[in-house]
């Protein structure tokens, strides 16, 4: 089994609407080099898995890979239902698609919450069991027996009855999609204890890459006439730079550009060091915009554990069962507790950074990065150059960490490589620096919680109290 | 300046600023990705490598002080990723996200060729050159006992 990093391209040719409501049909044109290097053909049984004659198999993978290991489990949960031999599968990175590769629970691509196995499930399981079924179709129809009277092995469809065989990369050669997505009901998928790969001890598909120093993170990402770049952003959200000194940056061996931003100052260079160094030489003179100035952490904990405890304050209610505070005035013995919660950094081991490169009269951009959603990451590129998501082509890489830090909504150090770039129409790699990556971070938010406790006599917990 | 320096068993040349960091020039001049940027201050241990055969942390080696070396980095550590901390990595399903784990397995490579049978309280003492923001010493200390194991049996 491998794992493909490379883009996988999708053109659409139909799409229906199957009977069980899922998206079903002919995807064409997800090539494989090394498949047409052999000179075997290949079939797209659905968006999900293709086959290919040399009884290879193909499977999205569409979560994000950040160390959870959901690269491999999601499509090992398809691969189940098909009835694919594990040894033969290839895992593809699902290209950014909300409408075909969205988290259910979500409705977008978002790896996010410890739910990829959980929310993907049900929808995996389905998708494999319609492609095995489609093959079933097909070998019944080429032997001319009932469909009944097939089973699978992994990768085989057996006829017992004739002792025929046909692999599923023979019948990849001449099988015929339905027009509709075959229907799956609860007693085509298979038992718990018939499973073959769920439940077992599967190696990860990209941890070899993670032993010998060949694992792709964005951060790595090598391209022709690179440069690199650095970004000064500023020291509160809203702030922007009013002055800037740059001369001691300009005169920085290998420094390229200097790039004015609404957030921040810029810095495009041939090196890294001589961007980091640029960076560091920048003088800014910062406008007291923002919300943020004078805010200190301490004195704010201090405030809130007051506030927390302070019972004549407002409160809105998140949850309530009974009467707690009622309660609690009965209660033999009252234990208080209070926790604070400290602003926490994500501390994802590999810095933030993108990789970008817009097309020499802006219209285009090509994007290489690890995040949490690759849609909006696409999204905030499109956006950032004023131009349709279809001009990005999206590199998925892998994530030297996530924990949350590679998800919001603007995801902004995307942005940042893609303004660097479009400054110069060149590919730049844009990083942060540890330090920035502190500086920019977006902790855990203060909380200061103050939770009350009420006894009976008896010792048993008649309230509880949390604010 | 120019420095000549040898990597992984082959010659190199850099014309960096003096005070520019080995790990800048490996990743960037050299094209060896595997060795990683952590922190830039040697407190994570992600930039780790070989120099004459003891470790040390790339970001706070600088190119003056490389000239003439040899050195060693995840990407020649072995050809086929068979060397016995790699081996033992692999069973022991060691990295998650992965990032830190380049630096983790030269650390332990070190260690191996200094003490073959280190017991527990030196595999984590010798290891806390090296963090993992997943979480994986557990398996980092159970995969250098392993690989000890094929070292030294």
């Amino acid at each position: 089994m491998t794992v493909a990093f490379r883009r996988a391209e999708i053109s659409r040719r139909s799409f229906m609407i199957g009977a069980a409501g899922l998206t079903f049909g002919v995807v064409s044109a997800l090539r494989f080099p090394e498949t047409e290097a052999t000179g075997s053909a290949e079939l797209a049984l659905s968006p999900w898995v293709t086959i290919s004659t040399d009884d290879k198999v193909a499977i999205m993978s569409p979560a994000a890979e950040m160390g959870q290991g959901s690269l491999t489990s999601l499509p090992l949960i398809l691969a189940e239902e098909l009835d694919a031999d594990w040894s033969k599968v290839r895992v593809i990175v699902a290209p950014p698609n909300d409408e075909l590769y969205k988290n259910p629970a979500f409705g977008y691509m978002y790896t996010a919450g410890s739910n990829a196995v959980t929310a993907y499930f049900k929808d995996l399981r389905r998708f494999g069991a319609q492609v095995r079924k489609v093959l079933l179709a097909n070998a019944a129809q080429r032997w001319d027996v009932p469909v009944e009277e097939l089973t699978t092995e992994p990768n085989v469809v057996v006829h017992e009855k004739s002792g025929r065989r046909l692999s599923y990369g023979e019948i990849a050669g001449f099988a015929q999609i339905p027009s509709k997505a075959p229907e799956v009901v609860e007693s085509d998928l298979k038992r718990p204890d018939q499973f073959r790969l769920i439940g077992k001890d599967v190696m990860r598909v990209e941890l070899q890459q993670k032993v010998n120093g060949t694992a792709q993170y964005s951060i790595d990402v090598q391209l022709p006439d690179l440069l690199y770049g650095a970004i000064l952003r500023a020291p509160v959200e809203g702030a922007a730079p009013d002055a800037t000194d740059d001369a001691k940056a300009r005169s920085i061996a290998g420094v390229v550009r200097i790039v004015r931003l609404p957030y921040g100052v810029g810095v495009i260079a041939k090196t890294p060091w001589a961007a980091f160094d640029a960076k560091d030489s920048l003088e800014v003179t910062w406008s007291r915009t923002g919300k943020a100035w004078g805010f200190n952490s301490e004195r704010a904990l201090i405030a809130f554990a007051a506030a927390a405890r302070d019972m004549s304050q407002p409160v809105k209610l998140w949850a309530k069962a009974g009467d707690a505070t009622a309660a609690l005035k009965t209660a033999t013995m009252v234990v208080e507790a209070e926790y604070r919660n400290d602003l926490v950094y994500h501390a994802q081991m590999e810095p933030l950074n993108a990789v970008a490169s817009v097309s020499p009269n802006g219209d285009a951009c090509e994007l290489w990065c690890g995040v949490q959603s690759k849609t909006i990451a696409v999204t905030v590129a499109a956006e950032a150059l004023g131009i349709s998501s279809d001009k990005i082509i999206y590199h998925d890489m892998l994530m030297g960490g996530g924990f949350g830090r590679r998800g919001h909504r603007d995801e902004e150090y995307v942005h940042d490589a893609v303004v660097l770039s479009n400054a110069v129409k060149k590919p730049v790699k844009m990083m942060w620096t540890r330090e920035d990556d502190v500086h920019n971070g977006r902790f855990n938010p203060l909380s200061v919680h103050y939770l009350r406790a009420g006894f009976d006599s008896a010792g048993n917990l008649i309230a509880l109290a949390m604010k | 300046m120019a420095w000549d320096f040898r990597v992984n068993g082959q010659a190199a040349h850099s014309n960096a600023p003096p005070d520019t960091p080995l790990l800048w020039v490996i990743r960037e001049e050299l094209k060896l990705t595997g060795t990683k940027y952590g922190c830039g201050t040697g407190l994570c241990g992600a930039c780790m490598v070989h120099i004459d055969g003891q470790r040390a942390f790339s970001c706070q080696t600088q190119m003056s002080e490389v000239d003439g070396k040899a050195v060693t980095t995840i990407e020649g550590l072995s050809g086929d990723s068979s060397h016995p901390v790699q081996k033992a990595w692999l069973a022991e399903r060691v990295p998650q996200c992965g990032y830190c784990q380049s630096g983790q397995i030269m650390s332990a490579a070190d260690l191996l060729v200094r003490n073959p049978r280190p017991d527990r309280s030196q595999i984590v003492e010798h290891m806390s050159t090296n963090i993992c923001r997943c979480g994986s010493y557990p398996r980092i200390i159970r995969a250098i006992e392993r690989a000890a194991k094929e070292v030294a049996p």
